[in-house]
């Protein structure tokens, strides 16, 4: 296909946002629509894949093709997805409490087998569509409703983890810099990038 | 050679847990515990880049550059794993967090070799019959 035939309103869609004032979602879904134009797959060609949270309406927001899953399982749809499309782009949109709780185990298994998917697992170390209780990622000692002595669980280091399951592509970026959020979107879709040798200093 | 790529984000929850990563956002503090990683690049940060990173044996040490010049520095490399693990244990220390790739390598993805296996498998067996294959010989009796 043409390059930039689209633009980021064709990623658009007429469902109304419904999350919180505020959030650091709309950061995120407004730079991944910027970015999809230039990934340069035709939209029929696009699915979106969630779980079960906040960060797992994002399907409904993007004008491709999406599933709005099942909690944590995400990743195992589209590993399913991918075995019998290869030829889709597909993105699964996950939580910390999606992807490191219930999914925990869907996750691994997905980044050993090393299917051709971009996972954004968007932190916010806390359960906020059930309204605020604590996550696999929320610090020891975190107050919230369901741990109102703070909790004493020891948080999961969620890029460790990643990589103790020999995931091949492992970054991080936040919702406040747009500019490195979007270059780590296109960064997270480029498998044709590959860095080579070091550059001398 | 494709690959799954995990791409965290740090997401602010403005109403159930407001201001978790504003340290990291914050301009009084953000110079001072982010480190943005930059492929063949020595790893840097602070006001003005005053401080980086150097190993001391498989520990990182937070230098400044007074005392320290950018050769000394570790240099980051993607595809290092070893150090993209130590990477990922910036967390919960003194040591500032890090964003951008920690790690990246190219190894075959699955469903290429799951439909290379079937390929191979129609190839040298032909293309099978469900109804053949549920009426074979591979049964057994409960007594």
């Amino acid at each position: 296909m043409e390059n930039n035939i689209y633009t980021s309103k064709d990623f658009a869609t007429d469902q109304e946002v419904r999350w919180c004032p505020g959030c650091g979602d709309y950061s995120i879904l407004k730079q991944v629509q910027s970015v999809m134009p230039e990934i340069n797959v035709p939209k029929e060609d696009i699915v979106f894949i969630s779980g079960i949270g906040c960060s797992s309406r994002f399907p409904y927001y993007m004008n491709t093709y999406g599933m709005h899953s099942i909690h944590g399982r995400a990743t195992a749809i589209a590993s399913g997805l991918k075995a019998s499309r290869p030829d889709l782009s597909v993105w699964i949109i996950t939580g910390d409490g999606d992807s490191l709780s219930i999914g925990g185990n869907h996750l691994i298994h997905l980044l050993r087998r090393n299917f051709d998917t971009n996972i954004l697992l968007f932190n916010n170390q806390i359960y906020g569509l059930t309204k605020g209780q604590y996550s696999p990622t929320s610090e020891q000692g975190k107050k919230t409703k369901s741990t109102p002595m703070g909790s004493i669980d020891h948080p999961f280091n969620p890029l460790a983890l990643c990589l103790g399951a020999d995931s091949t592509f492992v970054a991080r970026t936040i919702d406040r810099d747009p500019k490195h959020l979007r270059e780590m979107l296109k960064r997270s879709n480029d498998h044709n990038f590959f860095v080579g040798n070091l550059p001398e200093l | 050679m494709i690959i799954t790529s995990l791409l965290e984000i740090y997401q602010n929850c403005n109403v159930f847990n407001d201001g978790a990563f504003f340290g990291m956002t914050d301009k009084q503090t953000k110079e001072n515990q982010t480190l943005f990683l930059e492929h063949g690049q020595p790893l840097l940060f602070g006001e003005n880049h005053d401080k980086g990173i150097v190993l001391d044996g498989l520990k990182p040490k937070v230098v400044s550059m007074d005392e320290y010049s950018k050769e000394d520095l570790w240099i980051h490399d993607e595809t290092d794993q070893a150090k993209a693990g130590l990477l990922s244990r910036f967390f919960d220390n003194d040591l500032p967090r890090p964003f951008g790739v920690l790690y990246c390598e190219q190894r075959e993805c699955y469903e290429d070799a799951l439909h290379n296996q079937i390929d191979k498998s129609i190839e040298l067996k032909g293309e099978g019959n469900l109804d053949d294959l549920l009426s074979g010989n591979n049964s057994w009796t409960v007594d």
